[in-house]
């Protein structure tokens, strides 16, 4: 190249016989056949092998049910009303029952789903402002225009949590009983807490400074979004602490899924409780739930109570097994 | 000096209307009478494409030409102006990368070039100027500046001999930068301003030089001087003799002064490097259509998507469901515009399934290649302190795809040291024997140790070779040249020890020589004397007139008046050119031996007189003098002067030298051969020669079929000799055929019958194919893929999967640098192996590793990886899958996030398991990359972000990593993405391994195994090696550098291969060894004084024989055979210009210049 190199002599030119210029740098080639290959198959077959035997017995004592209640019980009231939109506003409860042949030992989770809820669409995901969620003022009172359609009501004045997602908050409530042999009833309690990760909780979700106001009074001059039925400083009328914008199931809700069809954490079992520390005892149970506006236009709604325990033996077997 | 890529940005053609310029010496124009005076470029030589002032506008122009990047452009344009999924900035910013690297690889390059041109415009020189020697910078002269050079000096611009130091007014120049011939050649200036040796006296020098307009060509100059002595006008020819080139270098005299008639970029040798378009690679082709076959999925991949979203809404409460309401803008926009901006909206989402980063890893790739190629020490030649010049490296991944290499006999093959051997004399036989020349049959003791009595033919004959050349004499003390030496010395016959011939033509050389020991010395050469010693006895002639040798006539002549004041022509060339014109002597006989030496393999020249008449002489005198001045198409008139004096000849005999064969010739052509590299070896000599020479060669095999074409005299004859040997070629399948091709049958061959004789030659239809670029774009169809198949689950509502700021990077930041790596440091098969297997070079030639099939391979393997990736992934927390233990859920950018991490490890794995030679590098690289990939995904998921509306990455990475399924199905996926190859791999080498696989296993087992067996072949290889290697050194540093004839003879290979550098680099050193002579052919190098287009050398050769008409014929043929009309478009430009060079270049006048032996034909592929 251009460059005349200091070095006299007469081979001042002669390139340097470094590894690295005379592509010698010491390396290791190995290669792929039976040999080498093999081994190291036989290996990972046999981890995941055991893997997949492991996940298998441990799957043997995950239980999951499942029950849709869109139609269920006297739900089916509810639905047809949800139907109508007029009477939208109206609250309808309604009770449904199931019974647990086997009792469900250790957490227990309960979840709420949703089918065919697109919650992944482009313009729905983006139609949120997490600058408003974070707290800051600014946001609050003047929200991103992402959240278009959903950033002002008819009056001009903004929404608060702004935007689509927010907006379609799902907002049925469950309340649970347990039914035993004798016919006593017993509320089964639920922990309506840690159900979102933790940094979301204490992070990306923060109520706008309070200092000495009331929360009300922070979101004064905002208006509740158009589907909601309570502000959301009042979204949990039992625990004061957990309202605003660190809700924790606004929070959950505002974590969009991925699929059309998919579930969210409503609560956990909780064990202190003296007849749950095992777990859901076999018996009879019955759900009452508070039917919201989302079970509209035919969106199913399901409820599910389950050990969580991955799913994945099958997988990982039907991967390992069947290759060799 | 590095010429990379020397590019004339703007064609000159100077827009000068008259036909000649007309050039006043030392710019004394005429005070009276109406002179216009003509403007003409200055001494500057530009070879920079860009200024400061231009570089951004002008290099963005140039890269937005390229589809890639404009294409990027227009995503870009169309991100901002409509609502699309993702930012602008995911293309922009890659784009602006790719810009902003390819921007500043070519400023350096272009800096480098300014550097250059710099040195070559600011070096000092001496000019005449108000009566004193004047010095300045290079870029200063003028035309008609009055230059002085300086032994060993080159010349700053192309000049007019005015005078030297010598009386005679000649000097000796090299022109090795030019045209690659080392030998001294004499240029002469005229008589009127030879005398003017001084700064004075040519300061009182009025004169005026005429002269055709630049071209070219560097030898061919027409023009003349008219000198004004004492009121009366000298009107004197000028020719290429005349003529000092730009670039050429003063040798063996002391100084010179000369006017400057071609500055800059007007001087011959800038003309021929203007013709250089940019080069592009055949990588670059085919990366361009695999382009547009992407280009193609991506629009239908965007149509498809559009067509099914507006299926999917046509039912109403998929278009507006209720949780998301359209604005009121939507509402109201046009359905059509709705629809075309869905459209963008899909091909914005897909467009990166088009890497742009592929173009710049490509440039990158080449671009520290081209280092690598500098540095190499097997490519430096320690005799001449050179080392490899890359002056494109556009054009490295060619080097690997060499399929023909076409070279000379003389000085490539052979060592261009030519040893007389034997002649024959009035129709005997003699072989010279300690200087002694020894009829047939007898011993070589004469009976007594006196001086044997030549009778008189032998005796004209010798004189005959002694005076009929062109030879200078150089002396020791180059002091005494002009005043003729120490006139004791030449008496007293010590001279020959003083004195040293020069010719430019080996044959001449060896001849003198020969002529000399035997007893006819060629003493001295001054002015017009030419003064021969017979014995002791010194004789002298006149010259009165050289009839130069020339590619047409080949043969050339003196006339000479005897010391008896008679004038004699003396003729020597090639038989055929001389036999015909005889019409006394030994003629059968004298043609019965030259076959004879011919079979031997000797160069052969046949030697003749003719004795004149003064009236005769008188007659021949007035003709060739007014064809020699003549303006006007002075060369048709030189040929009638020169044939009209050569004839009636009187034939002397024959002689017959012996040019040597290079060391390792066999070697290497075997080599090549083995590598399935096909060599055409082109010679003038005679066909029985160039057999006998390509046997002992090795170019022709002893068990080869050897199939001739020989003496076609018409267009029939030939066709049915062409279709016989092809019937044979079928026929005969094991065989190696070997063809023999005289000038004659080719032109006719190639006149009418391309296409049989392509048929004949040809050997296997050329594929395209890449590597790298396959890889690089299997990359990004998976990477894309997934985003296809999500919008499945979101109806179409062009959502992305991953976050924005991955989308950008990742073709940036996170799969960029292992493939750079992987392409400047992968060694598939280890150095010295290759060196000993050349058949190798046939696993990776024909771009056999750039094909189509290898494309549709990636391609599909990219596509199910993308399968693999989304799926797996689906399956594994899709719908409803809770994968912590705290029962919390993820959402759709972890989904995605879990997607992208699973596709950056695999393609990263991927590209690991592609490389066989792991250096510390690779393993940084490798493994930094994913590392990288971790590290900033923790830091940008740990961030809130200010000035982003949404925050959707915040710790998701995190909490994805925080769960041990994620985890295990990262790995599970990626083993699955990656087993099914490894399982492909392995089968395939064991069931149909190639034979760069079978020779990794020899090379590792030589490796690891016992440390003395090992050492063995290796030693062994390095001493051939290295012995090779001087050869070609040796050959190829006397005229260039090694890489610009590596590049030569590539050119014509079929395709390339984006397959990384370093691969081909690894059998360029593999090359480097198999080259040798054949490869490194000066030939190539002569004829092109730039870098290095094969095609014009073929085009050269064949003008040698046949004129312009022939050798574009060959060129179109050579073009359809390697099936690459582009490429041999800019090729043919180029050799228009250069066609010429070569064939003056080449030593003249050995006999029949008709031969075009073509090697090995394998029947096999025919």
């Amino acid at each position: 190249m251009g460059r005349v190199k200091a070095k006299p002599g007469p081979l001042a030119r002669r390139p340097d016989n470094s590894a690295f210029k005379q592509q010698r740098l010491p390396a290791w080639s190995p290669m792929l056949t039976a040999n080498t290959v093999l081994p190291f198959f036989y290996f990972m077959a046999l981890i995941c092998m055991l893997l997949g035997v492991w996940l298998l017995l441990t799957v043997q004592s995950t239980r999951e049910m499942k029950l849709d209640y869109t139609e269920a019980g006297t739900c089916d009231r509810c639905f047809e009303m949800r139907k109508n939109v007029s009477n939208a506003g109206e609250g309808c409860s309604c009770k449904a029952v199931f019974s647990l042949e086997k009792p469900f030992k250790g957490d227990v989770f309960f979840y709420y789903g949703l089918k065919n809820f697109h919650q992944n669409l482009r313009r729905y995901m983006d139609s949120r402002d997490d600058g408003q969620m974070v707290g800051r003022k600014t946001n609050l009172k003047n929200p991103s225009s992402y959240c278009s359609p959903f950033i002002r009501d008819q009056n001009g004045l903004p929404i608060a949590p702004c935007g689509a997602v927010a907006n379609s908050i799902f907002n049925d409530t469950f309340t649970l009983f347990h039914h035993d042999s004798s016919g006593k009833s017993f509320k089964v309690p639920l922990l309506r807490r840690g159900i979102t990760w933790y940094t979301d909780k204490n992070v990306k979700f923060r109520n706008p400074k309070v200092d000495n106001l009331t929360l009300a009074q922070v979101f004064q001059g905002t208006v509740k979004p158009l589907y909601w039925q309570r502000p959301v400083y009042e979204l949990d009328q039992a625990d004061p602490t957990n309202n605003g914008f660190i809700n924790d199931d606004l929070i959950v809700w505002m974590r969009e899924a991925a699929f059309p069809n998919f579930k969210k954490l409503y609560g956990v079992l909780y064990r202190a409780d003296e007849h749950f520390t095992q777990g859901l005892p076999a018996g009879s149970y019955s759900i009452e739930i508070n039917y919201s506006i989302l079970s509209r236009g035919g969106t199913v709604v399901w409820l599910k109570l389950g050990v969580t325990r991955v799913p994945l033996c099958a997988f990982v077997s039907c991967v390992f097994l069947g290759v060799f | 000096m590095l010429l990379l890529l020397l590019q004339w940005r703007y064609g000159f053609d100077p827009p000068h209307q008259s036909e000649t310029r007309t050039i006043y010496v030392a710019n004394r124009f005429p005070q009276h009478g109406h002179y216009v005076p003509q403007r003409f470029a200055d001494n500057r030589i530009i070879s920079s494409k860009y200024t400061i002032w231009n570089f951004v506008p002008k290099n963005l122009f140039e890269q937005f030409r390229r589809i890639a990047n404009f294409y990027f452009l227009i995503i870009f344009l169309v991100q901002l102006m409509i609502d699309t999924p993702t930012s602008p900035i995911t293309s922009g910013l890659p784009l602006f990368f790719v810009i902003t690297v390819t921007a500043i690889k070519q400023g350096y390059e272009d800096w480098l070039r300014h550097k250059a041109d710099n040195e070559v415009n600011g070096a000092p020189v001496f000019v005449v100027r108000s009566g004193s020697l004047v010095q300045t910078r290079s870029k200063n002269i003028r035309v008609g500046d009055i230059v002085r050079v300086a032994k060993d000096e080159t010349f700053p611009v192309d000049l007019v001999l005015l005078s030297s130091d010598r009386a005679d007014g000649t000097c000796h120049i090299t022109t090795t930068s030019l045209d690659g011939e080392t030998n001294l050649k004499t240029h002469y200036s005229v008589g009127e301003t030879a005398v003017c040796q001084s700064v004075s006296q040519l300061e009182a020098l009025q004169a005026v030089v005429e002269c055709q307009q630049p071209d070219a060509d560097l030898y061919r100059f027409v023009g003349r001087i008219t000198v004004t002595q004492h009121g009366e006008e000298i009107v004197r020819p000028l020719g290429p003799e005349n003529l000092l080139l730009r670039g050429a270098r003063l040798k063996n005299t002391k100084e010179i002064f000369g006017v400057a008639v071609y500055t800059g970029m007007e001087s011959k040798m800038a003309l021929n490097y203007k013709c250089k378009s940019q080069k592009r690679s055949a990588v670059e082709k085919s990366m361009n259509t695999f382009l547009l076959i992407y280009l193609c999925i991506l629009l239908f991949e965007a149509i498809l998507s559009t067509i099914l979203k507006y299926a999917w809404q046509a039912e109403d409460k998929w278009d507006e469901p209720f949780y998301n309401q359209k604005t009121e803008q939507e509402r109201n926009s046009s359905p059509i515009l709705k629809f075309i901006s869905d459209f963008l909206a899909f091909m914005v989402l897909y467009n990166f399934i088009i890497p742009i980063s592929l173009y710049v890893t490509v440039e990158m790739q080449k671009f520290l290649g081209s280092f690598f190629i500098c540095w190499d020490l097997d490519l430096y030649h320690e005799e001449s302190d050179q080392k490899a010049q890359v002056n494109t490296s556009d054009l490295n991944e060619e080097l690997g795809q060499v399929e023909y290499v076409f070279t000379d006999k003389t000085g490539t093959l052979t060592e261009n040291e030519m040893q007389f051997r034997e002649c024959s004399i009035n129709g005997t036989k003699y072989r010279e024997v300690n200087g002694k020349l020894v009829p047939e049959g007898m011993t070589d003791d004469s009976p007594d140790g006196s001086l044997p009595q030549l009778m008189g033919e032998e005796l004209l004959f010798l004189k005959a070779v002694s005076l009929c050349h062109t030879v200078q004499i150089s002396y020791d003390q180059p002091d005494c040249l002009g005043g003729g030496g120490d006139p004791f010395a030449h008496a007293n016959g010590f001279s020959s020890n003083h004195m040293e011939y020069y010719a430019s033509s080996p044959d001449e050389k060896a001849l003198v020589e020969a002529a000399k020991r035997i007893g006819v010395a060629f003493t001295r050469c001054s002015g017009e004397t030419m003064e021969i010693k017979t014995f002791g006895q010194s004789e002298k002639y006149k010259l009165l007139h050289v009839l130069e040798f020339d590619a047409d006539r080949r043969r050339m002549s003196v006339i000479l008046q005897t010391p008896s004041g008679g004038q004699v022509l003396f003729t020597k060339g090639a038989e055929s050119a001389i036999l015909p014109f005889t019409t006394s002597g030994e003629i059968e006989k004298t043609r019965l031996h030259v076959d004879e030496f011919a079979l031997k393999g000797l160069r052969t020249l046949v030697v003749a007189c003719r004795h004149f008449s003064p009236e005769e002489y008188i007659e021949v005198d007035r003709c060739l003098n007014s064809a020699r001045t003549a303006l006007q198409q002075r060369e048709e008139r030189l040929q009638e002067a020169f044939s009209y004096t050569e004839r009636d000849l009187q034939l002397l005999g024959a002689t017959g030298v012996e040019d040597k064969l290079q060391d390792k010739v066999q070697e290497t052509i075997e080599a090549l051969r083995l590598a399935g590299i096909k060599v055409w070896v082109l010679t003038g000599d005679k066909h029985e020669t160039a057999v006998s020479v390509s046997l002992s060669c090795g170019h022709f095999h002893r068990t080869m079929n050897i199939l001739e074409l020989l003496q076609q005299r018409s267009d029939n004859e030939c066709a049915e000799q062409l279709r016989r040997l092809d019937r044979r070629i079928k026929e005969d399948h094991v065989i190696q055929h070997g063809l023999v091709v005289d000038g004659a049958s080719l032109s006719l061959a190639l006149r009418k019958h391309e296409k049989l004789f392509m048929e004949v030659c040809k050997n296997c239809s050329a594929v395209l194919c890449c590597r790298m670029a396959p890889l690089q774009k299997a990359k990004n169809v998976c990477f894309i893929t997934p985003q296809f198949l999500y919008q499945f689950f979101c109806l179409f509502s062009q959502q992305t999967l991953y976050d924005s700021v991955y989308l950008t990077l990742y073709n940036i930041c996170f799969t960029s640098l292992p493939i750079l790596v992987y392409s400047l440091f992968e060694q598939l098969v280890h150095p010295h192996v290759l060196q000993n297997k050349p058949g190798l070079y046939r696993d990776i030639s024909r771009n056999s590793l750039l094909s189509f099939r290898t494309f549709l391979y990636w391609t599909l393997l990219g596509f199910c990886h993308a399968f693999v990736f989304f799926f797996g992934s689906y399956i594994l927390m899709g719908e409803d899958t809770t994968l912590m233990g705290n029962g919390q859920m993820f959402g759709n950018w972890t989904f995605g996030t879990l997607v992208f991490t699973v596709m950056v490890i695999t393609v990263t794995l991927k590209l690991a398991l592609e490389t066989h030679f792991w250096t510390w590098m690779n393993h940084f690289v490798t493994w930094g990359s994913i590392a990288f990939y971790f590290i900033f995904s923790l830091f940008y998921g740990g961030i809130i972000w200010p000035f982003l509306h949404t925050q959707d990455m915040y710790f998701v990475f995190v909490q994805l990593l925080s769960s041990g399924s994620a985890w295990f199905a990262i790995i599970i996926i990626v083993i699955t993405c990656l087993f099914p190859d490894v399982v492909k791999k392995v089968f395939y080498r064991h069931l149909q391994p190639t034979s760069t696989q079978k020779n990794q296993m020899y090379s590792n087992r030589v490796a690891i195994g016992d440390d003395f067996i090992a050492l063995q072949p290796l030693s062994r290889a390095k001493s051939q090696l290295g012995k090779i290697r001087d050869c070609i050194c040796g050959l190829t540093y006397n005229s260039r550098s090694i890489v610009l004839t590596v590049t030569s003879c590539i050119c014509i290979s079929r395709m390339c291969d984006s397959q990384p550098v370093s691969v081909w680099y690894s059998f360029l050193l593999s090359l480097s060894s198999l080259i040798s002579s054949t490869f490194s052919s000066s030939t190539f190098l002569q004829s092109l004084p730039a870098p290095a287009e094969t095609l014009s050398c073929v085009e050269s050769l064949c003008c040698y024989q046949h004129g312009q008409s022939g050798c574009s014929r060959l060129a179109r043929f050579l073009e359809q055979m390697t099936g690459q009309c582009q490429a041999g478009a800019s090729h043919c430009q180029a050799s228009g210009r250069n066609n010429r060079s070569w064939s003056d270049s080449e030593n003249f006048y050995s006999n029949d210049r008709s031969i075009l032996t073509l090697s090995p034909i394998e029947a096999t592929h025919c």
